[in-house]
């Protein structure tokens, strides 16, 4: 993909990682970037390095070569600290399993993003207990007795929903999902997949969505081959 | 951050509960044994000065020290006057008085002595007695008593007021045979020592409490068991009763004192004696009296003899002479001596408290550590969770030191209320046995800094945990596997 928005949510270029120990690098991706309000489906085997991607645009790799640009924001030239500060304020994140706090209860797991960002918290409105119960309410989840349930007590499919939800609280610019619908049903997949699609579209974020299934390929926007884009790759 | 930790350990909070628990009582033993030790050398080491030798049935000295000057426990049988006398007669001797003891007012060891005591005795470093109000017991009148601050200040005692003390260490509520009215006739300025909980009367005084009774307990132990109830219940008399008798009471008249509710008393004849001249105002005492050639105003037994020196250089030949005295077999005990002989023995024990405390504290800290470390790895998810929504690995670090903090925070305070809880309950035996009430609350400067001690620890400890967390949450990221 080339650069064609006037200010891409996600930009990378001359992107390079290897893992300790390994041999080849797991990325080496020349350019990639993502508009604002566009969604991409990127697929590729298991193993390709698609999660160790995601871990980079989010901030938690420090790739020594390449430049990675977070809603302008230019990663590569921040320390530790200051990438997890904007990963708290830009990004929302979703995956397979285990996404929530198991004995924090939905709807303060939805707020956790608003506990280390000021900017999300900002955004999620002058109640963001409120915003919450909004959107859990939108993804399906407006049983109040669920908002306050311990989340090991919900099912994979809720958790999910809360995940997305905690994901989108505070409007941030970026949505990384790492095949958050793994574990759920075809029904289920399409229901969550349309919900995330909607919510992110109406935000104005960028959803980038991994996964190895080829049969979401239709409800995005754009699809991706991984391992075309990860040109370096073994 | 400090919400997340509370939560989460919350959510481990059987754990937590324990965890706590293990801090707490090492806590309450640390501070504990460390206010004991403190109260116990103050109080104690202010309470014995001014007397160069206790002169008392032989016995063990600490037991002597303890029933004199803190008025816990008895001195075995009792010294004859005659004991007194040869005492007060031996040329190194500048002063002696006699004291009586075992007998207690609601409670609080009632002392006979004589008027000289209060000139003589000398607490905290070398301070006279002095009297908040009133003045000594008159020379001679047998139902007046002078009171400690304590005493007065617990029952609303003033000048006048009249009461009763019951015989034996134990307040025997039921035992109205044996009480004989007092009224005060001054209260002692507050010393911070026992005489603060003692009530003293005159020689004759003592004696007319228990008249007609046996001699004194000999066994300490049988009498200390009861002295831990000081709280039953009161036995005023009113006041019309007291002034009708003190009207009647003269030297030597026979009379019971207990107008109002005596029952049977023999015509006991204590009487009071002025112990300066020793004058023999001869007495048929009770029908039930051992010693037929004992004099009236002086006692039949005396319990122990405060001794002052001319010279104190003397002091170890006169211990050395007391020793082979042929009336009576004492010991002379140098209260310094048996104040160190009793630390010595209450040290074993407080260093063996204090040990204990502390390994207590160890152990609960490495609990904590083993709890904090053993749910990491069950964590990591949270950890990763925490991680993908903007916690930089310093603040999960900092999560699991809040958590310590808690944990710290929440044993620290359950210590504190253990050891109130448990001051509480002991402090009534604590000063009926020893004279000491501890402080049921944090003293600020010395306990502080033991409390800061103990968190700072638990903060530090907290840090091995808490490294492992750092070190897990950088090399883990954001990838959730377990
Ligand atoms: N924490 C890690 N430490 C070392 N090597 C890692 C780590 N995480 C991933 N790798 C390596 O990087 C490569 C890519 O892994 P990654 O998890 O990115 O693959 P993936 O495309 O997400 O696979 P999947 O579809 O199964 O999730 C693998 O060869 C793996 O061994
Ligand atoms: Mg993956």
């Amino acid at each position: 993909m080339s650069q064609t928005a006037p200010q891409p949510a996600i930009s990378a270029s001359g992107l390079r990682f290897v893992w300790p120990g390994q041999a080849a690098p797991t990325l080496d991706i020349p350019a990639f970037s993502l508009d604002a309000g566009q969604s991409l489906f990127l697929y590729g085997p298991s193993g390709c390095g698609k999660s160790t991607f995601l871990a980079a645009l989010a901030g938690v790799l420090d790739p020594g070569a390449g430049r990675i640009e977070i809603a302008g924001i230019d990663l590569s030239s921040l320390g530790g600290a200051k990438r997890d500060r904007v990963r708290a304020d830009h990004i929302g994140m979703i995956f397979q399993v285990f996404n929530l706090v198991p004995w924090l209860g939905a709807r303060d797991n939805v707020l956790l993003p608003c506990r280390y960002s000021a900017r999300r918290k900002a955004s999620a409105g002058p109640d963001p207990k409120a915003s919450a119960d909004r959107l859990l309410a939108e993804l399906g989840l407006d049983d109040p007795a669920l908002a306050t349930a311990p989340a090991r007590t919900l099912s994979v499919g809720q958790q999910q929903r809360v995940a997305a939800a905690r994901a989108l609280i505070g409007a941030p610019e970026v949505i990384l999902a790492d095949e958050p619908t793994s574990a759920l049903d075809e029904a289920a997949k399409v229901r969550f997949i349309t919900l995330l699609r909607a919510e992110a579209e109406s935000a104005g974020a960028a959803l980038l969505f991994v996964s190895h299934d080829r049969s979401l390929e239709p409800h995005f926007d754009a699809s991706l081959d991984f391992e075309a884009l990860n040109g370096g790759a073994a | 951050m400090f919400g997340l930790a509370f939560g989460s350990l919350w959510n481990r909070r059987f754990l937590a509960a324990l965890t706590i628990l293990s801090i707490a009582l090492s806590v309450a033993l640390i501070l504990g044994v460390e206010r004991l030790r403190n109260e116990a050398r103050n109080g104690f080491a202010n309470s014995a000065s001014g007397i160069d030798l206790i002169v008392a049935p032989r016995g063990n000295s600490v037991q002597i020290l303890m029933a004199t000057v803190f008025g816990a426990g008895s001195t075995g049988t009792g010294l004859t006057w005659d004991t007194y006398q040869t005492v007060e007669a031996l040329d190194q001797v500048g002063w002696a008085v006699p004291m009586q003891m075992g007998d207690n007012h609601r409670g609080y060891p009632v002392i006979g002595t004589e008027r000289s005591y209060f000139d003589h005795f000398r607490h905290s470093g070398g301070q006279m007695l002095e009297f908040a109000e009133g003045r000594p017991f008159g020379a001679g009148e047998s139902e007046e008593a002078v009171i400690g601050a304590d005493v007065a200040e617990r029952f609303g005692y003033g000048i006048g007021d009249v009461i009763v003390n019951a015989h034996g260490l134990g307040d025997v509520s039921f035992d109205m045979h044996d009480e004989a009215p007092f009224e005060i006739s001054g209260i002692l300025a507050r010393t911070g020592t026992a005489t603060d909980k003692m009530v003293f009367v005159s020689l004759a005084g003592f004696d007319e409490i228990h008249a007609e009774r046996t001699p004194p307990e000999a066994d300490p132990f049988a009498a200390e068991s009861i002295a831990a109830a000081p709280d039953a219940p009161a036995q005023d008399v009113d006041h019309e009763g007291a002034d009708g008798h003190d009207a009647e009471a003269e030297h030597g008249h026979d009379e019971t004192h207990a107008d109002g509710e005596d029952h049977d008393d023999h015509g006991h004849a204590d009487e009071s004696h002025g112990e300066d001249d020793h004058d023999h105002a001869d007495d048929a005492h009770g029908d039930d009296q051992e010693d037929p050639h004992d004099h009236a105003h002086e006692p039949d037994q005396i319990n122990a003899i405060y001794v002052g020196l001319k010279d104190r250089r003397a002091i170890l030949g006169l211990q050395r002479q007391l020793t082979e005295l042929r009336t009576d077999p004492v010991s002379a005990v140098i209260p310094a001596v048996a104040l160190a002989e009793l630390w010595s023995i209450t040290g074993t024990a407080e260093r063996a408290m204090l040990v204990m405390g502390w390994a207590v504290a160890l152990a609960g800290m490495i609990g904590m550590i083993v709890m904090l470390s053993a749910t990491l790895e069950t964590r990591r998810r949270e950890f990763a969770i925490l991680r993908s929504v903007g916690a930089t690995p310093g603040s999960i670090t900092g999560m699991i030191v809040t958590e310590a903090a808690l944990l710290m925070a929440g044993g620290i305070l359950a210590g504190l209320a253990l050891l109130a809880a448990a001051t509480a309950l002991a402090n009534p035996v604590l000063s009926a046995r020893f004279g000491l009430s501890l402080p049921l609350w944090i003293d600020v400067p010395q306990d502080l800094g033991i409390l800061l001690g103990l968190f700072a620890a638990g903060l530090v400890a907290a840090l091995i945990p808490a490294a492992r967390v750092y070190r897990m949450t950088l090399a883990d990221g954001l990838s959730i596997r377990l």
